[in-house]
């Protein structure tokens, strides 16, 4: 059955939200990658591309941010992804946000001590 | 490392001669062989443009729904850049991405789902499923699809000398049946 890409970013965040808040960056990005793989996997018709990689070509499927699209966050305590005008950002505390184009936020959620990225990149 | 950095400011440098008003945003990556971005503003048109020596230049639109997907269109030197970049920025057109994509995509940005456009079509929602999972599509059935979605589709012919746009093709097909040919066929009276 094939879900529409705006239904299935919406299930991912569902999946992300039920599962939040998350011990540290290592297991918010895996829940991430975890979430897109299982949602795409039963929801967009769309075979996985084993051999994708950062700077592919379309196929219409959503992949999680790869290692080549890290950018320098301004804070050791977070790691910030930008792919196609879309931001994903995962804080050491287990938080992520992930901002669409013209910075609107799509789903902040803060980590195991209540922070959330903004509170770490402004150093709180 | 020195050769990355010419070909992304080369293009950077070649948009802001050719449209001094557009905003420029260039963003280096983390990692030494990673992915250079370049946003680029222009009279409300927005592009992001992707770069690295391994995977060459990557055109996309920024759309709230193009989260994790990869870029548009991909070209491979500085100067297929720019002139495509240059023809982005001049025109109303839009990165297009391969077309069973662009198919859903501008299904979806119409908020249609593939039964509604099927009804709209008078076939079965199996055959538009298909149409957007194929490579290749007969001409009059894409013309048919794109019509549905309240369209027009256009076929032109481009030269170096000069461009023609293609007219009087047939609108020939069955209703429910649709062909699915293995290539992309214009058809002339």
């Amino acid at each position: 059955m094939q879900v529409s890409k705006r239904d299935r970013i919406n299930e991912v965040f569902k999946r992300l939200r039920e599962n939040a808040p998350f011990r540290s960056d290592t297991e918010a990005r895996l829940r991430l990658v975890e979430a897109i793989k299982d949602v795409e996997d039963k929801l967009s018709g769309i075979t996985e591309n084993p051999y994708a990689a950062a700077g592919m070509l379309t196929d219409g499927r959503m992949y999680p941010p790869h290692d080549n699209f890290e950018r320098r966050s301004g804070s050791s305590s977070v790691r910030v992804f930008k792919q196609k005008g879309h931001l994903t950002s995962f804080g050491k505390n287990g938080s992520l946000r992930i901002e669409g184009p013209e910075s609107k936020i799509e789903i902040d959620l803060p980590g195991e001590d209540g922070r959330t990225v903004e509170d770490l990149l402004n150093g709180n | 490392m020195e050769t990355k950095m010419n070909s992304i400011t080369k293009l950077q440098t070649y948009i802001a001669k050719m449209h001094p008003e557009a905003a420029l945003a260039l963003e280096e990556p983390l990692r030494q062989d990673g992915i250079w971005t370049l946003d680029v503003d222009l009279a409300g048109k927005h592009l992001t443009i992707d770069w690295s020596a391994d995977s060459g230049f990557g055109i996309s639109r920024p759309t709230k729904d193009g989260f994790g997907e990869g870029a548009d269109e991909k070209l491979d030197t500085v100067g297929q850049a720019q002139k495509r970049v240059n023809q982005l920025l001049t025109t109303n057109e839009l990165p297009a991405p391969p077309m069973p994509i662009l198919l859903t995509r501008l299904r979806e940005e119409r908020g249609l789902t593939q039964m509604e456009l099927a009804t709209r079509m008078g076939v079965r929602q199996s055959t538009i499923s298909g149409i957007e999972r194929r490579d290749d599509v007969q001409f009059s059935t894409l013309r048919r699809v794109i019509e549905a979605l309240g369209g027009k589709l256009e076929i032109l012919a481009s030269f170096s000398d000069a461009s023609y746009r293609i007219n009087g093709v047939p609108f020939d097909m069955p209703k429910e049946e649709i062909p699915t040919g293995q290539s992309f066929q214009v058809k002339f009276n």
